[in-house]
């Protein structure tokens, strides 16, 4: 059984979405705006009426458990009435037919409910205007890239993420040296002494992001990195209304692998940024005993564009809370050629004038 | 007018004796110049001696350079560096208007070497190859192979000299001022430092222009998610392990127009000479 909620507009009964600017609902046919609170409370009493209803609409669903098991779900567009086949991890789409709002509730009940989400912060056209920014000042760039790209799809997406809290002990090892220099009237001499440094103590850690959904690239999501919890609110279902969302595929045990790594990254750097007074100091290995771990589940706001050029797709991401844009481009090979030759050729020019000079002088 | 043409009798007379003098003296002049082993300390067999002085007044001439090598029993002046500079300026020693020259000295009674310098010699020897050229013959000296140490310094003079022709004293990259101004530009080098630095420059510059092309990596360090104030240090740790030292042979005072450097000092005659010595 596949059940979906739309945010219909109480005014007019049109579908409403949730505008990023006003941090509102707004209906965009008869710009009625609604707290998000009050339209949850009205939701929460219309699907009262609604709850006699379900049992028709499970037996007409019966037929499709096929796809069901292919890892598809149908969902019936209330708007319209036309049939939405979906991922099964989809928690939001919109409708092809009638381009209305739709979250699947199946995919935010119970366990799998977000506690937590970061509301879009920025629109659509500011994706657009990121995108535009990004491709400014690329030297590299092809020149008919801005002209000849196609954006295919820009979508709007809460992305599930796994956030962990914890408070790492650490024992950390490291390797310095300090180098002493001086010199007689022959020689030139160098005294490199080496240090065994240790560091001792502990450090906290919140809201750690692990991407929760394996349809987007890990490497993607912690580029657009870092978002800032401030802004999370508890979640509601509607703040999904005109966007797209997943629930999450990758479980929270599977991404602390990950987080395990990074927390034990920076807490080494961090260690080690405490160590003055010398030349050089690399960590030398030392352990770290995690406690206090915590987990939470969310979603976080990112726009997603997917443009083609010369039959190859690219994709970039924005962040939706702070506007961070990333994506890799396409790099002109001739531009780069031309770009070191120009730039070789000034060397070259310079340092043989200046050697020149030097032996003038 | 008897007394007259006695005045200019007698004129001549003095006219004559004193070109005649000054003829002597400087034929004395250019013999001393000849001897460019001086070896009052008689360490040297006499045929050697001869050889010895013949190459050093051939490589002399051939390099307008006086190259002279002067040995005492022992010296009135107690300063090796004294006694060196003074012999080598009121002796007659020097080529050219800088009186270009170096001078090796041994004294058999206080053990001491020095090798002194002057015009165009300062800038040929620098502090660093007086120094090798005592680190090659000191031992020699100490055993008592004088004509082994006399031959190694000629040797020695004539490449550093041949060097510092080329605008490459010993111990300098080249930038140096040179000798006599025969120094070339050394064209060929230069250009091929040029090529490596433009292709350092412009493979920096591209791979730069690449990096900002590719915005997307993987972030290892959870830093940005750190709580402020958080991080306590209980325990800091420090042991020294080992030390170790190394040494390198100091090439040249790099920098500058003026290549290797050479220390100088005035001798008593006012002239700047250069040098450097020690016991063997």
């Amino acid at each position: 059984m596949s059940e979906i909620q739309e945010y219909k507009c109480p005014c007019c009964g049109g579908a409403i979405e949730f505008d990023s600017s006003l941090q509102k609902l707004k209906c965009p046919y008869c710009d009625t705006e609604f707290e998000i609170d009050a339209l949850a409370q009205y939701e929460k009493d219309v699907s009262k009426d609604e709850d006699s209803n379900m049992e028709w609409d499970i037996s007409s669903m019966q037929t499709w458990t096929e796809d069901d098991e292919q890892g598809m779900k149908v969902y019936i567009c209330r708007s319209c009435g036309g049939e939405i086949m979906a991922d099964e991890n989809t928690a939001a789409s919109l409708c092809p037919f009638c381009d209305s709002p739709v979250v699947m509730k199946g995919s935010i009940k119970g366990a799998l409910k977000p506690d937590c989400i970061i509301p879009f912060k920025l629109d659509k056209k500011a994706a657009m205007a990121g995108f535009a920014q990004h491709l400014k000042k690329k030297a590299l760039l092809p020149k008919v890239f801005k002209t000849e790209n196609h954006i295919e799809e820009i979508k709007g997406i809460y992305v599930p993420y796994w956030l962990f809290d914890t408070k790492a002990d650490a024992h950390m090892r490291y390797k310095g040296t300090r180098v002493r220099y001086w010199s007689d009237s022959r020689y030139n001499y160098t005294e490199t002494s080496h240090f065994a440094i240790t560091r001792d103590g502990d450090i906290s850690f919140a809201h750690v992001p692990a991407d929760g959904s394996s349809k987007m690239p890990d490497e993607l999501m912690e580029s657009i990195e870092p978002f800032d919890f401030q802004d999370a609110v508890p979640f509601e279902s509607a703040y999904f209304a005109g966007y797209f969302a997943d629930k999450y595929d990758v479980d929270e045990k599977q991404s602390i692998i990950r987080v395990n790594e990074r927390v034990r990254n920076a807490t080494a750097q961090n260690f080690m940024n405490t160590i003055q007074g010398y030349h050089s100091v690399i960590p030398d290995g030392g352990n770290i005993n995690l406690s206090e771990g915590k987990t939470c589940y969310a979603m976080y706001p990112v726009w997603i564009l997917h443009t083609r050029w010369n039959g190859q797709l690219y994709t970039f991401a924005m962040n939706g809370q702070t506007g961070k844009f990333v994506g890799n481009l396409p790099i002109d090979k001739g531009l780069l050629w031309k770009y070191f030759g120009i730039a070789s050729g000034i060397a070259f020019v310079a340092v043989y004038l200046l050697m020149a000079l030097a032996w003038l002088l | 007018m008897k007394q007259r043409r006695l005045l200019y009798g007698f004129s001549a007379l003095l006219l004559t004796i004193l070109f005649l003098t000054g003829g002597l003296f400087s034929l004395k002049a250019e013999a001393e110049e000849l001897m460019h082993l001086v070896d009052d300390a008689d360490l040297v067999a006499e045929q050697e001696e001869s050889r010895i002085n013949q190459t050093l007044a051939e490589l002399s001439e051939e390099h307008d350079m006086d190259v002279v090598i002067f040995t005492e029993e022992n010296g009135s002046i107690p300063s090796a560096m004294e006694a060196a500079d003074d012999f080598f300026d009121y002796s007659g020693y020097g080529k050219g208007p800088d009186y270009s020259g170096v001078l090796l000295y041994v004294n058999m009674e206080t053990r001491d070497v020095w090798i002194s310098t002057r015009g165009d010699g300062i800038t040929a020897f620098n502090d660093d190859g007086i120094d090798y050229i005592l680190d090659e013959i000191t031992p020699m000296l100490g055993s008592g192979d004088f004509v082994e140490a006399f031959d190694e310094y000629t040797e020695i003079c004539e490449d550093f000299i041949i060097r510092a022709e080329n605008g490459t004293p010993y111990g300098t990259n080249g930038s140096g001022e040179g000798y006599t101004g025969k120094n070339r530009f050394p064209a060929f080098r230069n250009l091929f430092i040029s090529l490596l630095i433009a292709i350092l420059v412009g493979g920096s510059y591209a791979w730069m222009l690449t990096r900002e092309m590719n915005s997307v990596a993987p972030n290892n360090s959870a830093g940005n998610y750190i709580v402020p104030g958080s991080m306590h240090v209980q325990n800091s740790g420090e042991m020294f392990l080992f030390r170790n030292v190394t040494k390198v042979k100091r090439q040249s005072e790099s920098g500058g127009s003026s290549g290797g450097h050479s220390s100088t000092h005035r001798s008593s005659s006012g002239a700047r000479h250069g040098g450097g010595g020690r016991k063997f």
